[in-house]
């Protein structure tokens, strides 16, 4: 009776131990496979990004007296960036971010641009803005914002490198 | 000459072992087999606490300085303080966010936060055996 009962024990233990490794190997893949999409979408847009760096820039393809284009220590991130405004071209932003890339924002007429509480125009944005900018990456290596947030670099980010 | 033999195996007399020899054997043999495991135990635990007392401190800083300079928190509060817009493009905040996750410095710091958890586990369900050990040792040294 005590044997049946510990038989019993032990195999509900298995059960118990396959049930756990199957659920943690699931969910490791599931990370390892949205691993696998974003690091693709950022090797895409890193790609798009360099080859079309002569023509978001102005540059000679080959670059100025041999000089390649400043390429990251990473992937750079297409769907948003933080930073610095360093450059208004009508509708056309470009900013200074993270290990100092600079990537070109577009803006449409669906753009939402906000400062606080309130929303802003094209025009109100300045040369110097600390932005956070969400949207989508297209072919040419440029981002198309949905959202602009202006922060007042002073009070938010207070004590925190706004990038680096 | 066998007869010489059998002379000298017919005098010879049984010595029988004292009642519950083998019992002190087994025993002996069972602590000295449990006291190598609480040895192994012990420099296990003791490695295993070098190792988190090193590595948790390391990658917390790590991870931080990440969060910092790849700019998750200024995503995380527009996302917070822009809910509406949040909720409207959803998709693209969700990318941006997952885009700029310190994978690396995430898992390092998982890894070593684990190995701090199992480390106070075996601590707690141990502790009896292992200061046990060490008050031995110390006593007999």
């Amino acid at each position: 009776m005590e044997e049946t009962q510990k038989n019993q024990t032990k195999k509900g233990d298995i059960l118990k131990l396959i049930l756990i490794g199957l659920g943690v190997f699931i969910i490791s893949a599931l990370i390892f496979k949205t691993g696998m999409f974003i690091g693709a979408m950022k090797a895409s847009f890193s790609y798009r990004w360099a080859e079309e760096y002569h023509r978001n820039f102005a540059g000679p393809r080959a670059g100025f007296f041999g000089f390649k284009p400043p390429l990251p220590g990473d992937f750079i991130e297409s769907h948003g960036t933080f930073g610095e405004i360093i450059k208004i071209e009508g509708n056309t932003l470009i900013v200074k971010g993270r290990e100092n890339i600079e990537k070109i924002v577009l803006l449409t007429e669906k753009t939402i641009i906000k400062s606080g509480l309130r929303d802003i125009k094209i025009s109100d944005l300045k040369i110097g803005d600390m932005v956070v900018i969400i949207g989508s990456p297209n072919e040419q290596g440029q981002i198309e914002a949905k959202l602009i947030r202006v922060f007042p670099p002073k009070i938010i980010f207070k004590g925190l490198k706004f990038y680096e | 000459m066998d007869k010489d033999l059998e002379k000298i195996f017919w005098d010879f007399k049984l010595i029988e072992p004292p009642a519950g020899l083998f019992d002190k054997i087994i025993l002996a043999i069972k602590r000295e087999q449990e006291l190598r495991q609480t040895k192994r135990l012990l420099f296990g635990f003791l490695f295993l606490l070098v190792i988190s007392f090193i590595a948790a401190p390391l990658s917390w800083t790590m991870l931080l300085n990440q969060i910092k300079s790849s700019g998750i928190s200024y995503l995380v509060s527009t996302a917070v303080s822009d809910f509406r817009t949040f909720l409207t493009i959803w998709q693209d905040f969700s990318l941006a966010i997952l885009e700029s996750l310190p994978i690396t410095e995430i898992i390092t710091f998982s890894i070593s936060f684990g190995i701090c958890l199992f480390t106070l586990r075996l601590f707690l369900y141990r502790k009896k055996l292992l200061f046990q050990y060490l008050v031995n040792n110390l006593k007999f040294s």
